[in-house]
Parts: C-alpha cells; sequence; structure tokens
C-alpha cells in the first residue's frame, strides 16, 4: 500500500515534470496546419519541416555552438576556481574562513537583474561586448559562488587524514590538491559542473543584453527571436526549444552515476 | 634515520592548551611512546613534527636541523593513521609507491620498491587491490608498508591499532614492534592505550593538560609512577590508592610513613601486589568482599567500598564469596606513596 502512494507520487512529480516537455516534442512533430488545433493531441502525420526548417534557414548551428562554448567555458572556469577555493577553505583553514563562505551564500542571493546594467557597460567599456568572452566571464562569476558552496562541502567529505597523509608523503598543498583531493572529489566535480552548465546554458538577461548578432548569441535568445513582425512559428520555437534541451538531458544522464557514485568508501574505517 | 627534539614548544587552539612548554630529547633509533587520556592533543604533537600544523612558539629539530619553519614535504617523516588513510582511488601498489613517485623516482623503480614492501609485509597478493577491499588489519599492514617504503627519518604513528578489533590489534602490535627491530626507524607513537605503550616503547611519555608528567622507560614507569596519575593510568587493574589513614597500623606503611602525617599521604598498591586470603594473618587488610571477578589467569576479589575500595589477586586455592571477610596481604616493597594533596610521588 505504501509502495503504492510512492509510486503514485512518483508518477506526478514525473508528470509534472515532464509534461511541458512531451508537449513541445509534440508541437516540434506536428505540421502548420495542426499546430493551433487540439485535437489531436498526437501529431496527425509526425513531420520534422520545423527541423529542417531552422536548421537550414537560421543559422541554429552556430547558435548552439556558441552556447555550448559559452556553457563548457563558463563550467571550466568555475571548476578551476571553485575546486581550488573549496579546497583552500575546506582543509587549509585560511583566516577569516566562516567570514567568505557567508560573503559567498550572501553573493549568491544577488538578484542577476541588479547587475545588468553595470556589466554591460563594463562588457562594453572592455570591448568584450558581443563576444563569449563576455558570457563566459559573466557566467563563471555568477556560477561562482554556487561552485566554491558546493566544492568546499565536497572537500570536507574527504577526510582530513587523506590530506595530511599527502602532505606528509611528499606533496604540496597543491599537489596534495591534484593527486589526492581532486580525484576523491570526482562526483563532486561532476556534480558541479553539471549544476553550472545547465545554468550557463539555460541564461537568457545576459545572453539577451551582452550579445548583438550571431557572433555571440546563444541558443535561448534565438529561439526567443525566432517570432516574426506577423507570426509566431510554434513549430520552429518548439523544434528549437526540443535540440537545447537534448544535450542537457543527455549529460544528465550520463553522468547520473558519477554523480551518485562516493569515491570514499573504504578511505578509512568502513 | 634521526633524532627528534622538541625544544619549549607549546601549542593553543584558543583557550585549549595542547602543548605547554613542552621539552624532550627522542633519540635516534628510539621508540617513543606518547601515551595519555583520549581528546589530550596527542595527535596535534605528531601533526607539529610532521609540519601540517605550526607550533604556537617553541622549535622542532629533526637529525639536528631546525623544521620549525619547513612545510610537511620537507620533513621526510612518515604518517600512521588510526584511520589507515589510505589513498582510495589508488591500489595498494599505488599507495605504497605513492611517496616514491612524489619524490621523483619513475614508475618501475617506485613500484619494485613497493614491491619489495609488499613481499616483506606478506601483501603480494593484495598489489592489485583497492583499499576499499581490503581488511582492517590489511589495510593497516598497508599504511606500514607505505611509511616503511622511503626509509624515513622518522615514523609518526597516530593510535594506529585503535581501529582494529582485539586479535588484530596484536597481530599489528608485533608487526610494529619488528619492523622497528628491524629497521631502527625513530618512531614517535601515540596512544591512549597503556598496555600497547608498554609493549612497545622504549620510553614512554605520559601527557596530562599539555604536560608531561613523567617520562621514562616503560619498567619505570611502572615500577615507580611519578603521581598519583600516571599510577592509575599505567597497568591494569589500575592501581589501589587508599588514604594512608587506613593503613597506618600496618608496620610497614608507618615505617615507610616515617613519621609524615597519614592524613596527608595516599598509599598505592597494584591489585597484582595484593593476595587475597581467606584466613586472618598478621599484617592483614581485612575488608568486606563485595565483588568476584575470574579473569582466566588469575580471580580478581574486589572488597570494601568508597574510598576504601580495594583490588586484588585471589591467592591460590582460596576461594571467596561476596559478604565474606577478605584479607589483604601485601609486602612493603610494592608499596607507593603519594601527595594526598599534589599527588606526587614521595618516596
Amino acid at each position: 500500500m505504501r509502495r503504492l502512494g510512492l509510486w503514485a507520487g512518483l508518477a506526478a512529480v514525473m508528470a509534472w515534470s515532464l509534461a511541458p516537455f512531451v508537449w513541445q516534442l509534440l508541437t516540434s512533430l506536428k505540421p502548420v496546419a495542426e499546430l493551433e488545433a487540439l485535437p489531436p493531441l498526437l501529431p496527425g502525420s509526425p513531420t520534422l519541416e520545423h527541423y529542417r526548417a531552422i536548421l537550414a534557414g537560421e543559422p541554429f548551428g552556430w547558435l548552439m555552438l556558441n552556447s555550448l562554448v559559452a556553457a563548457a567555458g563558463a563550467t571550466a572556469l568555475a571548476l578551476v576556481l571553485g575546486s581550488l577555493a573549496g579546497f583552500a577553505l575546506a582543509k587549509l583553514r585560511p583566516p577569516g574562513r566562516a567570514a567568505t563562505l557567508a560573503a559567498v551564500v550572501t553573493l549568491s542571493m544577488l538578484p542577476p537583474i541588479a547587475t545588468v546594467s553595470p556589466l554591460f557597460l563594463m562588457v562594453s567599456a572592455t570591448g568584450l561586448h558581443d563576444t563569449l568572452i563576455a558570457l563566459v566571464l559573466v557566467y563563471a562569476g555568477f556560477a561562482l559562488p554556487l561552485a566554491v558552496w558546493l566544492m568546499t562541502q565536497f572537500f570536507r567529505g574527504v577526510p582530513d587524514e587523506l590530506y595530511i597523509a599527502a602532505r606528509v608523503d611528499g606533496c604540496s598543498a597543491l599537489g596534495a590538491f591534484v593527486r589526492v583531493m581532486l580525484p576523491l572529489a570526482t562526483p563532486g566535480l561532476v556534480a558541479t559542473g553539471l549544476l553550472v552548465f545547465i545554468f550557463a546554458w539555460n541564461e537568457f538577461l545576459f545572453a539577451l543584453s551582452l550579445t548583438a548578432s550571431t557572433a555571440a548569441r546563444t541558443v535561448p535568445v534565438g529561439i526567443a527571436l525566432f517570432p516574426g513582425l506577423h507570426e509566431v512559428p510554434w513549430g520552429e520555437i518548439a523544434a528549437g526549444s526540443v535540440l537545447a534541451t537534448a544535450p542537457v538531458v543527455l549529460l544528465a544522464i550520463a553522468f547520473q552515476r558519477r554523480v551518485l557514485d562516493g569515491l570514499t568508501a573504504g578511505a578509512v574505517k568502513g | 634515520m634521526a633524532a627528534i627534539a622538541l625544544e619549549r614548544v607549546s601549542k593553543r587552539f584558543g583557550a585549549t592548551v595542547v602543548a605547554d612548554d613542552l621539552s624532550l630529547e627522542i633519540a635516534d633509533g628510539e621508540f617513543f611512546v606518547f601515551l595519555g587520556p583520549s581528546g589530550c592533543g596527542k595527535s596535534t604533537l605528531l601533526h607539529l613534527v610532521a609540519g601540517v600544523e605550526p607550533p604556537s612558539s617553541g622549535r622542532i629539530r629533526i637529525g639536528g636541523t631546525d623544521v620549525t619553519n619547513l612545510p610537511p614535504q620537507k620533513r621526510d617523516v612518515a604518517m600512521v593513521f588510526q584511520t589507515y588513510a589510505l589513498y582510495p582511488h589508488l591500489d595498494v601498489a599505488g599507495n605504497l609507491a605513492f611517496p616514491l613517485r612524489n619524490r621523483g623516482l619513475g614508475r618501475r623503480a617506485a613500484r619494485a620498491a613497493a614491491e619489495r614492501v609488499a613481499g616483506a609485509l606478506g601483501l603480494t597478493p593484495l598489489l592489485d587491490k583497492h583499499p576499499r577491499q581490503l581488511s582492517g588489519g590489511q589495510r593497516q599492514r598497508v599504511a606500514l608498508g607505505r611509511a616503511l617504503v622511503r626509509r624515513p627519518a622518522a615514523f609518526l604513528m597516530d593510535e594506529p591499532l585503535s581501529n582494529l578489533d582485539a586479535a588484530l590489534r596484536v597481530e599489528i602490535r608485533e608487526e610494529i614492534k619488528r619492523v622497528h627491530q628491524t629497521h631502527r626507524i625513530t618512531t614517535v607513537y601515540v596512544t591512549h592505550d597503556q598496555e600497547e605503550a608498554l609493549a612497545l616503547a622504549d620510553r614512554i611519555a605520559v601527557l596530562r593538560d599539555g604536560r608531561v608528567v613523567q617520562c621514562d622507560a616503560p619498567g619505570t614507569v611502572y615500577a615507580r609512577p611519578a603521581d598519583a596519575f600516571v599510577a592509575r593510568f599505567v597497568g591494569t587493574p589500575p592501581m589501589n590508592l587508599l588514604p594512608a589513614a587506613a593503613l597506618a597500623g600496618h608496620p610497614a606503611v608507618r615505617a615507610l610513613l616515617d613519621g609524615r602525617d597519614p592524613a596527608g599521604v595516599t598509599v598505592g598498591l597494584r591489585p597484582h601486589a595484593l593476595a587475597v586470603h581467606a584466613a586472618a594473618r598478621p599484617d592483614t587488610l581485612a575488608l568486606e568482599v563485595a565483588l568476584v571477578e575470574p579473569a582466566g589467569s588469575e580471580t580478581w576479589v574486589v572488597a570494601g567500598a568508597g574510598e576504601a575500595r580495594v583490588k586484588g589477586r585471589l591467592a591460590p586455592g582460596v576461594a571467596l564469596a561476596p559478604g565474606q571477610m577478605a584479607h589483604f596481604a601485601f609486602a612493603a616493597d610494592h608499596l607507593h606513596l603519594f601527595d594526598a594533596r599534589s599527588g606526587r610521588r614521595l618516596d
């Protein structure tokens, strides 16, 4: 009986989360004639015409590539800085550690909209407007509090003795970080990287205000610019959304085991 | 190999004093044990020597070199931990080779050295296993091998037996002693277990509140404890401590007191030195039996109550039950006298 309740609950959550995505998928496969009709719920004669349209007519491939570079770059930068900071905060006991962590949490509360104008001015002043570098820097900056916080927690989970052992066994602090701490925090790196990547991939506000052309425009902005003067191409919007969602879903599926696996088992009595 | 010297070393964490103006010389090749109750900061002493933690004041020398400001990787010491601290992402061979690879030894040479150490410690079949696949005893052997593989100037061992069950504890303890006898590497060993300390040490430093209460050979610590704390802490069962007034009638006690006021003196008697008889004899202490504890090779009798609670060894061929009168006999040379107020040894 309790199992039944559990399954019912899970099904409800699944339906709630998946319904919009399924709706997009169905819409993206409907021919134009069926787009604004309901019924049919399912496409009567499924078609790939919208996919063909966005991939041929618009530079959608470029947008995907821009998104990929911006998100991957931001993820790499946030992981490098976040893991170094997290390691230092968790294992090196620097003075002002508690204050630093408090500041990190406070910064993560900052509403992005509050920083759009100043960031726009800074990016323009440095000549980085409409470049992917600007997006990488801004995304990494916004993801950093989360990355620092998560990596600090993951490094705290690695027993102090392992760090001490590495130091005594001949590693510098940085050597111990690279050769012992980082391999043990891999699940943390993967989890953090995934969250940062998804954030950067989905980001809309900064991508809209800091880019002006397909040189740096990302997928979310590109899709938002699909509607023309007189018509809203729902089919193409849906097809674009599906294509934009797919990489993130695949990443999550590919890495979910790594995220869940703890590597530290066996380090200490267990 | 090297001697280790602590010179007026102090370490404080906020208000907690872990080491209070500590000065010690540990000889080259010596097996030196810090013995103290749990949570008295013994591990921190090892961290100071290893360089993972800086002292609040004072200097530390290893092999004559002042290492106070050297980072751990330049001190050439190896550590063995209570929790083993094996690198979970490396197999046994990788763990054993890790300190050598860090010192720039080539992959092949490091692997060969790892295999030699594994052979000496009976770990050869485990070389390709990961730590999580090993039992506690195997893990501690690997940790021992990892410390041994590069022949450090000193071993620092932090309660290496405390996570093992009783049988393994004795086995690994013998292994540690064997390694020390074979290689004569200066070893600083920290434990709260007085039995380990007595079994392993060339010298024991008994710690209390960041100070060394006594630093002597195990035999001396046992036979002539410097104060009542050491007397109770070292030896099982712990030494009986009685107000001298309770025994003032005994001629041996009276002679030892030598005119001191019995009210200011505590008398210590090891349970092993107390023979418990059922029949009254001259100069015995008569008390009512509270408990009888058989312990295999001997049977302990606990008699009296409160401050006059005494444990002694049942004499061969004697049977006693709770409620009966027991007569505790002892020889004058087994008596210890302590100042009742300060606890310091008097004789």
